[in-house]
């Protein structure tokens, strides 16, 4: 690409030479336990270790996750410099309230007679229902406006440019709406059920196949510590 | 042959391949990469972003380094690198977004690179790349993210990795207010709205050749040559299982 200037060349520091040759090593092994070769030991329970370890790693990053979230919102709420401040600082007190309940209801300290009670014994009931009252319900709320969103989108998406391939998209969606609405006997929904099932599969497929090839050739400049992960 | 032994050789045509095509590139130029919108208009809005002192956005979306998805992680971590480096020179900089907690260390440790790279580590801060809570259906992530781009002032937007359709959200919050954006989605539905969406959307496996489009080392060069031909060979395949169907071969 013509306009992003030519990188300089770095020389790797050996911090830098150890993280590569830990990350190969334990990405080597781990492949083996995967998919053992035949003339080669048996690796498969080391292999497990190591994704159990990254499970675990990836347990206490929630943690960390956490951590960095009310750090942004307790400096939003300092900062006391827009509407954004007022939202922080509610999602700062919902999440004390929260965890106050979850506490309080895991030491026994609060007791509720509701239905999921009796179905899932020892449970933290009253912050699941919490949960899918308030959450699940604001989620699905949102998600029914994406429909919105994305037909608006498609309709500027027309505006910007007018090429066969968007014209091709804009068919496709109307041919797909319209023959969800029309009954199963009809023409459109019949070629709305084969456009779904061939050109659009054939499509997602190939999309993925190619998504496969791009992590196969990344994942081998990893493991050859070519990638810039490794460099300082 | 079994799936371990497929799996073995794959990863040795890619290593070939790869290798080759990095010798190729680095001993002459006859490697021509094809021209990818969104790699060409990614340096030019960080520089806008950089001289109008506003920020620049990537998002990982749920991409985890502990998952599935931990390669399109890394491809997106060689899409972050370059643009931080660039956004380092600006006081606002980059604010990266994640809804994976172990990507976010990933995040974090790839600005403090950029940033140590421009001696501008004075600049960088860890709350610079930030979580926020997937939920059952990312919508939580979408709408996080979408008063962020806002807060934050962010005029470029590239938002990479594993998204569903929630990108909407997020995509129609920025371009709602002239934010500039770049989109993909290793997710179809994602992928879809991306196209939709986006000014210059990326497709698929164009973000694994990040690398070469805006690193231009030659075995980031070599891996995208790999990829094409790893692809015209799985095309012929294809092709040829096909022709053997209809010819009343059985598998």
């Amino acid at each position: 690409m013509s306009q992003s200037p030519a990188p300089v060349r770095r020389r790797a520091s050996p911090y830098a030479v150890l993280l590569a040759a830990i990350t190969i090593a334990i990405a080597i092994i781990t492949l083996l336990g995967i998919a053992p070769l035949p003339l080669l030991p048996d690796l498969s329970g080391v292999g497990q270790g190591i994704v159990q370890l990254a499970t675990v790693v990836a347990a206490i990053a929630v943690i960390i996750g956490v951590l960095n979230l009310i750090s942004v919102h307790v400096r939003k709420v300092t900062a006391f410099n827009s509407m954004g401040s007022l939202y922080s600082g509610i999602t700062l007190l919902t999440f004390v309230l929260v965890l106050a309940l979850h506490f309080l209801e895991a030491r026994g300290m609060i007791k509720v007679n509701l239905a999921a009670s009796a179905a899932l014994p020892g449970e933290p009931v009253l912050t699941l229902t919490l949960m899918d009252a308030l959450q699940v319900v604001i989620e699905s709320a949102l998600a029914g406006l994406l429909f919105f969103s994305l037909v608006y989108a498609a309709f500027r998406l027309m505006r910007r440019r007018v090429t066969i391939w968007n014209a091709l998209f804009l068919v496709a969606v109307l041919v797909v709406l319209v023959g969800y609405v029309l009954p199963p006997g009809s023409i459109l929904y019949q070629f709305r059920d084969w456009f779904l099932r061939i050109p659009v599969g054939a499509g997602t497929r190939g999309l993925l196949i190619g998504v496969a090839i791009g992590t196969v050739i990344v994942g081998v400049r990893v493991l050859i510590g070519q990638d810039r992960l490794f460099r300082e | 042959m079994n799936s371990p032994i497929l799996l073995y050789v794959v990863l040795l045509l890619a290593l070939v391949l790869t290798l080759v095509g990095a010798t190729l590139a680095s001993r002459s130029g006859i490697i021509q990469l094809r021209r990818i919108g969104a790699y060409n208009a990614m340096p030019l809005t960080v520089s806008e972003a950089v001289e109008s002192d506003r920020t620049l956005h990537v998002s990982y979306g749920s991409s985890g380094i502990a998952g599935a998805s931990a390669i399109s992680a890394v491809a997106i971590s060689e899409v972050l690198y370059p643009l931080a480096e660039r956004a380092a020179l600006a006081d606002r900089g980059a604010l990266v977004t994640t809804s994976d907690p172990v990507t976010l260390a990933l995040g974090q440790d790839t600005l403090r690179r950029a940033y140590k790279v421009r001696r501008a580590l004075a600049k960088y801060r860890p709350a610079m790349a930030r979580w926020y809570a997937q939920g059952p259906l990312s919508m939580a992530f979408a709408a996080g993210v979408g008063a962020a781009i806002l807060e934050e002032d962010v005029s470029t937007n590239i938002l990479l990795g594993q998204f569903g359709a929630e990108l909407a959200i997020m995509a129609e919050n920025a371009i709602r207010y002239d934010r500039f954006v770049i989109a993909q989605s290793d997710r179809i539905e994602g992928q879809a709205v991306a196209y939709v969406l986006s000014d210059t959307p990326l497709i698929g496996e164009e973000l694994y050749a990040a690398g070469a489009y805006l690193g231009r080392r030659p075995v980031q060069i070599g891996g995208v040559l790999a990829q094409d031909i790893i692809r015209i060979l799985i095309t012929l395949l294809i092709l040829a299982l096909m022709f053997l169907a209809i010819a009343g071969a059985k598998f």
